[in-house]
């Protein structure tokens, strides 16, 4: 890697991604045990025989979860940690603060308690604490995971600041690519076994390379997507773009394209449309409220008393994805608790069927509506996979064994087992998995018992492509057997390509409920919800300035079929 | 999530190590002592201290002891049963068949009030100290040394995340249709259950804050430096001078009075 050089980490699950970036600062092989050969050295210090402490301050790692790690509970006390343990002298250790908070734009934040940060804010602090000890090399380790929307945008734009003065290297591992394609220089690829599989640029790695790409399971540019496919439909597509502003530049100069889009495009991109005419409601929540009481734990003290939630209504229908979205505290989840029963509303009510869930009990509650956790071990309750299907038919089959279950129950969870690809490890302890199989079985042990509401928190978050791919796969499925969906998510990408409809919720009050394209067309209403329109969405919006063809594009199937095929003429 | 920060108080600005010092020589005079008036009023003092030096409201003194309320009944209870004097002595009261005696009563009433007013010292305690500063106070007066101070700090650190993951999955737990039986026999299938996703979440983290640690040289040199340093000054002597003079002459005025008793060991 060249000084300051932006390099762009791409992999599979598993894939030896955030072990590469361990390797970095001399972590492996000097403190984390294993076997290792090969040789990496920054600035000339070889990292297995150099001081640990020398190479802490020629790379610094920042990694996803920022409250795993943090060592202190104060702004600047989580700042000084680094740099007192190179023994710096104090009035050093001061002025380096000052300097790390307003290269972040946190100047004034030096004496905050961490625990009264935002996610972003936390993270931004992260990043203040290793630039401190002045390092040449920034390894960030997915710093956006956790983030909102709008969050990851001004993350993003800090690195690029700090990428833009030269004075970093940086190695970034992420899958919120459409960003950051604007300004990485190159993109490393590595497939699982954590063999090199590609470094080049990031046209010729998305272009060229882009099949392999797939079949190794590597999140791609969705404008790289639309490029393609629209080349696959005859359009003679200039250049290889990979961000959304040369996209754009490119799409406006294919010949013909734009003056099919006006003529394709006008009046058919309407609110509902291609929706079944006849909504059969299977979900309604009217004007619900929520007020947490005081003394909640694990609250905040300003929790208590504050509404969580203020007159959120909505209306899901049979087959319907709504995408729940807003910034991190605005009441996806305290909504989505009332929902499914686990937290009772203030005010309003909910109705499923027609029935109000107070009156329907837990468990036929829990028969009808399925609530799956962000994080799956949380709802791990039995000591096998074959145990965790089981459950859902029966609590006694789950802990004592299967044989309490009748041939039915019995062949209904093999069958689960097979699609998940899970029958070999049928009895190996479900914590055992990898994340994209633990996901996949807490996804089917809420499915398994037929219900008709599904509610997924963040599905996609922490897995790789082709993990995110089959997980949707089973909602599509379920959805065209009748089930309904709400999808809490922050990933912008995910709604654009699947939600029929929007929830946005901020500070706790409805803001917008409607189609996704109503939604992402007002960028001032985006904007101020804290969100982010997706990546063709922005290229749409762009087009629209540039060429004037409507917008309201999300996806690379609306982009086709608006587009048709070249030459085909229009029909 | 992480308790709120104390506020700058007249406690809040004592070394933390001292203030410690008081509290543990405090306590071990209460081991001594065994009649439930002595323990009565330094629970009270106690009271007025965290009131008037550490801005805490009473209410917010007392509230978190309710736990100990909860053990004092336990502790009435196991004297009114078993407790030694009973057979010998004379009832004050029965209650149906049973038994009260005064010796019961007192025993009870001793331990009960020593056990509330410890919880309340540590409470004072807690509630006036930054985290922070103790652990840099353990370090530089104590000499504790400093990789176990900080690994301490970080694991402090982790308690309210636990407490919110617990939350989770609890909530995560009645979703997939668990009973949430109440019963005794219950409790020991419902801690395995919670357990086991609990301790892999905080096995994992633990994991990663020690990688960060190290990240940032924690550990690689003998020494650090502190950007703050924890310093004795006079006024601490002179706060640590007060508390002993005061619990003395309260202690030695109730003896005199007939009140206060002693027991060795």
């Amino acid at each position: 890697m060249a000084p300051g050089e932006t390099v762009l980490v791409l992999g599979p699950s598993g894939s030896g991604k955030s072990t590469l970036t361990l390797c970095l600062d001399g972590l492996i092989p000097q403190l984390v045990e294993g076997e290792y050969g090969g040789r990496v050295a920054i600035a000339g210090l070889v990292v297995d025989e150099s001081p640990v402490h020398v190479l802490a301050q020629q790379a610094g790692l920042v990694f996803q979860d920022p409250d795993a790690q943090f060592c202190t509970l104060t702004v600047e006390d989580e700042i000084a940690f680094g740099l007192e343990n190179l023994c710096l002298p104090s009035a050093d250790i001061e002025n380096a603060i000052d300097e790390a908070l307003l290269s972040v734009g946190l100047a004034g934040y030096r004496k905050r308690h961490l625990a009264t940060l935002s996610g972003g804010e936390k993270q931004r602090v992260a990043i203040a604490a290793v630039l401190a000890m002045g390092p040449r090399v920034l390894v960030l380790d997915e710093p956006s995971a956790n983030l909102d929307p709008q969050a990851t945008s001004d993350l993003f734009a800090l690195l690029r600041s700090l990428a833009a003065d030269g004075r970093h290297t940086m190695v970034i591992i992420e899958h919120k690519l459409d960003e950051l394609m604007e300004w990485v220089d190159t993109v490393l690829v590595l497939e699982a076994g954590g063999r090199l599989l590609y470094r080049g640029s990031p046209s010729e790695a998305f272009y060229r390379r882009g099949d392999a790409l797939a079949e190794a399971g590597v999140w791609r540019p969705q404008t790289v997507e639309l490029v393609k496919a629209l080349r696959e439909a005859g359009w003679d597509v200039p250049g290889d773009p990979v961000d959304v502003g040369t996209t754009i530049a490119s799409l406006a100069a294919t010949p013909g394209l734009m003056e099919r889009l006006r003529m394709r495009t006008a009046g058919s991109v309407s609110p509902g449309d291609g929706r079944a005419k006849t909504r059969e409601v299977v979900m309604e929540a009217t004007a619900v409220s929520y007020r947490y009481r005081g003394g909640r734990a694990g609250s905040v003290a300003s929790d208590a008393g504050r509404n969580a939630l203020t007159d959120v209504s909505l209306t899901l229908a049979r087959g319907e994805l709504l995408a729940l979205i807003g910034p991190n505290g605005a009441g996806k989840s305290t909504f989505a608790s009332l929902i499914t029963g686990v937290l009772e509303p203030s005010r309003g009510k909910v109705f499923l069927g027609g029935r109000d869930i107070v009156d329907l009990g837990p468990s036929a509650l829990s028969e009808r509506v399925g609530y799956v956790f962000q994080n799956p071990e949380h709802q791990f309750v039995a000591d096998t996979v074959l145990g965790e299907l089981a459950f859902s038919l029966s609590p006694k089959a789950g802990r004592k064994g299967v044989r309490h279950l009748n041939s039915q129950q019995r062949s209904l969870v093999e069958w689960w087992l097979d699609r998940l690809g899970l029958l070999p490890l049928a009895e190996a302890s479900p914590f055992a998995l990898s994340q994209g199989q633990k996901r996949r079985l807490s996804v089917a042990a809420m499915l398994i018992r037929g219900q008709s509401v599904l509610v997924l928190d963040e599905p996609t978050l922490g897995q790789d492509e082709s993990q995110a791919f089959r997980l949707m796969e089973m909602t599509q499925e379920f959805r065209s057997s009748g089930g309904s969906v709400i999808m809490i998510t922050h990933d912008m990408r995910l709604v654009g390509e699947y939600a029929d409809s929007l929830l946005v919720l901020v500070a706790g009050r409805s803001v917008y409920s409607g189609t996704p394209e109503g939604f992402f067309s007002r960028p001032e209403m985006v904007e101020a919800s804290g969100l982010a329109t997706p990546a063709l969405g922005r290229v749409s919006a762009g087009l629209r300035l540039s060429s004037g063809i409507p917008d309201g594009l999300l996806t690379v199937g609306a982009f086709l079929s608006s587009a048709g095929r070249n030459g085909s003429g229009a029909s | 999530m992480t308790p709120p920060a104390p506020a700058p108080s007249y406690l809040y600005r004592r070394n933390p190590s001292i203030k410690l010092l008081a509290v543990v020589l405090v306590a071990l005079t209460l081991t001594f002592i065994f009649d439930p008036a002595t323990p009565a009023v330094l629970f009270c003092l106690t009271l007025l201290v965290g009131r008037l030096l550490a801005g805490l409201s009473l209410w917010s003194q007392v509230k978190p002891l309710w736990v100990f309320v909860l053990a004092g009944v336990a502790i009435l209870l196991a004297n009114i049963f078993f407790n030694k004097e009973n057979a010998v002595s004379p009832a004050l009261v029965y209650i149906g068949s049973l038994k009260i005696t005064a010796p019961a009563l007192w025993a009870a009433g001793t331990l009960w009030l020593r056990l509330m007013a410890f919880a309340l010292l540590s409470l004072v305690f807690v509630k006036s100290t930054e985290p922070q500063h103790l652990v840099l106070s353990l370090v530089h007066q104590l000499r504790l040394n400093y990789r176990v101070a900080y690994s301490t700090l970080a694991g402090y650190r982790m308690l309210p995340l636990f407490q919110s993951d617990y939350q989770t999955i609890r909530a995560a737990h009645r979703v997939r249709g668990v009973k949430e039986g109440n019963g005794w026999l219950r409790l020991w299938s419902r801690t395995r259950r919670y357990a086991i996703p609990l301790l892999a979440g905080a096995v994992r983290k633990a994991g990663r804050i020690a990688v960060a640690m190290d990240a940032r040289a924690f550990g690689a040199l003998p020494s650090r430096t502190y950007r703050e340093r924890m310093v004795v000054q006079p006024a601490d002597w002179v706060f640590l001078a007060l508390v002993l003079l005061v619990v003395a002459a309260i202690t030695a005025a109730l003896w005199l009075a007939g009140v206060a008793r002693f027991a060795v060991g």
